[in-house]
């Protein structure tokens, strides 16, 4: 459950994963590296966009910063 | 099935060093001596976190006027709850903010009256504003989610572009831009408070523009006047459905405002547990589901989602809590809302220069004819 200002979310599969890997510390290019590492037999473009995709939306309600 | 509460709202005092005259807080406050102790209040958060709530949002009152908020904020934080402080920011210095945030303070919502000084502390009735700016600075360098809530009105609507500027220059994360609801103090006072139209569609477009521009930056969240909507709120996500409201004395309500309505009574969390209170209790089952409904909210396709409206807001309109919203255009009482509207926009509504004054009694004074500054309990 990922909880903000006035709200929730229930994230699971790879979205849980996205957010597990955002630490303050690791880069985009690094999140996207271990979920390829991860995520082996998907196409490694379509991964660095979704988790832009994902990233994005959650930025634009300011619930991640970067 | 009855779900889980999410939220609980624990109004921990209704002490409070400003005096808004938009205030929502009942015009019959809890005393001082009435306040449950740290200990009670912890066991509260610790059976509302095994009940499913998540958050937890500090309120008042002015919430710093708790000596022991840092204790309340750790028990809190250690039975996993999200805790929100919605706050005045009087009463808190640099260090009570670090240890606070040190305590699992995850959100802080502070308010503001205005951009303008005089103006702010005009609405307030006390010298806030100066203050504010100072601690909004020091919150952000915290690691806190920060809201900046700002309550508009007929006073300070005419400046909104300015107001947004002003918070932006603040940094936070989200601004709440909010209506005044007309609930105990800023029913009183609605004469002064309630907007034109004309002020109410121009704000519309202002906040639509800013939310364009600050897109990524700032979240904005609006709340627009329901006396100008064509359809109910769903006051608190409906009766018993989302929220439980404790009183600084731990009286256990629906909402905010639900005290005012006869024939309901109200279990103490010293009493009763709060899973019972929220499954079982009289009151909270009183208005939740559809049984209650009159016509013609009860064959309406929209009941599920605005549950009717507020009920509080019926009794106050139409002395019926069981009634319809008024604020529904579909409403056999809308006419009441409508007239308070009429009045509002036939002529030239008052908006009052800032009255600048020595002290609360000289302002009270020079006011009186205007509108009631919201008073502190003993």
């Amino acid at each position: 459950m990922l909880l903000f200002p006035e709200g929730a979310m229930r994230v699971q599969g790879t979205g849980r994963k996205i957010l597990e890997h955002c630490d303050g510390q690791r880069t985009f290019r690094e999140i996207v590296d271990e979920l390829q590492k991860h995520y082996t037999a998907s196409d490694p473009e379509l991964i660095r966009d979704d988790v832009a995709k994902f990233l994005e939306g959650l930025q634009q309600k300011r619930i991640v910063d970067y | 099935m009855l779900p889980n509460p999410l939220a609980l709202i624990a109004e921990i005092t209704h002490r409070c060093p400003l005096h808004c005259v938009y205030c929502s807080n009942p015009l019959q406050m809890a005393s001082a001596k009435s306040e449950f102790s740290t200990e009670e209040w912890i066991r509260v958060f610790e059976q509302a976190a095994k009940l499913g709530v998540l958050h937890l949002h500090l309120t008042g009152g002015e919430p710093l006027a708790r000596t022991d908020l840092t204790e309340l904020i750790a028990g809190a934080h250690a039975a996993g709850l999200y805790i929100n402080l919605i706050t005045s920011g009087i009463g808190l210095s640099e260090a009570r903010l670090a240890a606070l945030v040190e305590a699992g303070l995850d959100h802080i919502q502070l308010s503001f009256q205005d951009s303008r000084e005089d103006a702010a502390n005009w609405i307030a009735g006390a010298r806030a504003h100066a203050h504010k700016i100072e601690l909004a600075r020091a919150i952000r360098k915290h690691r806190v989610a920060f809201t900046v809530n700002l309550v508009v009105h007929r006073q300070n609507l005419d400046h909104l572009e300015e107001m947004i500027s002003f918070i932006e220059q603040l940094q936070p994360d989200r601004m709440e831009i909010a209506h005044a609801q007309y609930y105990g103090w800023a029913l009183k006072n609605r004469r002064m408070l309630i907007p034109t139209r004309e002020q109410l569609d121009r704000a519309m477009k202002t906040v639509a523009e800013a939310e364009k521009r600050l897109a990524g930056k700032i979240r904005i969240d609006s709340v627009v006047p329901d006396y100008y909507a064509r359809y109910p709120k769903a006051c608190m996500g409906g009766w018993g459905r989302r929220l439980i409201l404790i009183e600084p004395s731990g009286k256990a309500l629906p909402c905010h405002a639900a005290g005012i309505i006869p024939g309901l009574e109200f279990d103490n969390v010293r009493d009763r547990s709060l899973e019972w209170i929220w499954r079982e209790s009289p009151a909270f089952r009183r208005f939740r589901g559809e049984e209650w409904m009159p016509e013609p909210c009860r064959s309406c396709e929209r009941r599920t989602e605005d549950f009717g409206g507020c009920r509080c807001q019926a009794f106050l309109l139409t002395a019926d809590a069981n009634a319809t919203d008024p604020a529904c255009s579909l409403a056999p009482a809308h006419h009441v809302v409508e007239s308070v509207l009429l009045e509002v926009n036939s002529g030239a509504p008052a908006v009052s220069q800032p009255v600048r004054a020595s002290s609360l009694h000289d302002l009270q004074a020079q006011t009186a004819d205007v509108w009631s500054y919201r008073m502190s309990p003993e």
